[in-house]
């Protein structure tokens, strides 16, 4: 299970998806594609990666297979830059 | 000892010898009750308390070289080691007394209804280079080193990442968040171009004609 670790948060600047750490965390930002936010906040609401591709897929015109895809990379990158942890 | 910043008046306590003689060009006479204290000790931390409590007077600290060309305000970013002071150095080669650098390192922008105004700081960069004066902003320019002279206009939205990390944001949360408040304000007002630049007289060449020939065009209008 996949969770936000403490002291990062998303949130909107000039229209765009962004993730935010608190200081002492990184520096900067992490901008989010068009699908960031919406794997972000399945993973703030515990849902899985199957279920995180089914509202993309009811979003954008792709396939589940690359849905999941999808998901599993921003999961992974996020992980990879602490933002997320297993748990 | 009091001293002014981007208009806000803050009470240094106890500056040793080197910050008093550092400071010296923002000394103002202690009148009324300064807007907030910061402690003199040393100049780093007395950045960081001084950025830390800006926000809350709708101030932002950052990181680049302002100059004032034509009485407009320019404000070139980006990471240490880019460029920006021999981009700005260039500037005053070639544009001469039409250019005016006001602060090669740290200035702070006011963010305010009535306008974003830069200011010069002392906290100028190891060359020292800038004076107590303070310019309307007229653009905001990313700096990249390149193979050749290149600049456009652009939507910082592309460029946040790139942007904020020039901009001080204070651990206290409401300061933060004030400064992301700030800094969207900031980049909705202001326009901003992206320079890709070489060290040459003709990287001068190119922002002076974009940014100057625009805003010529602008008030043509």
């Amino acid at each position: 299970m996949i969770k936000i670790r403490d002291g990062y948060q998303i949130r909107k600047i000039l229209d765009r998806d962004v993730v935010t750490a608190d200081p002492g965390l990184f520096n900067g930002i992490i901008k989010l594609n068009e699908t960031g936010a919406l794997i972000w906040n399945g993973i703030a609401e515990g849902k899985d990666a199957e279920e995180i591709a089914a509202r993309i897929c009811a979003e954008y015109d792709t396939t589940m297979e690359k849905a999941v895809e999808d998901v599993n990379a921003f999961v992974h990158d996020l992980t990879e830059k602490g933002v997320f942890e297993e748990c | 000892m009091r001293i002014r910043l981007a208009g806000i008046d803050v009470e240094v306590t106890d500056p040793t010898e080197s910050v008093t003689a550092y400071l010296k060009d923002y000394a103002v006479p202690e009148e009324g009750t300064a807007a907030f204290t910061a402690a003199g000790g040393e100049l780093l931390s007395l950045h960081r308390e001084v950025a830390e409590n800006m926000p809350r007077f709708d101030r932002l600290v950052c990181h680049g070289a302002l100059i004032e060309a034509e009485g407009k305000g320019i404000l070139f970013t980006a990471p240490s080691g880019t460029g920006k002071t021999t981009h700005v150095r260039l500037w005053k080669q070639w544009g001469g007394d039409r250019v005016r650098i006001i602060n090669g390192d740290k200035p702070i922008l006011s963010v305010e209804e009535s306008g974003i105004t830069a200011w010069g700081t002392p906290w100028r960069g190891k060359e020292r280079m800038g004076e107590n004066a303070s310019v309307p902003l007229s653009a905001i320019v990313l700096l990249e080193r390149g193979s050749e002279d290149l600049m456009q206009r652009e939507d910082p939205a592309d460029y946040l990442d790139r942007l904020l990390q020039q901009i001080y944001l204070p651990e206290e949360r409401a300061a933060s968040e004030k400064t992301y408040e700030l800094a969207e304000r900031l980049f909705t007002r202001v326009p901003f171009y992206h320079l890709f630049c070489t060290m040459n007289r003709t990287a001068y060449e190119e922002a002076a004609d974009v940014l100057l020939r625009e805003s010529a065009e602008r008030s043509d209008q």
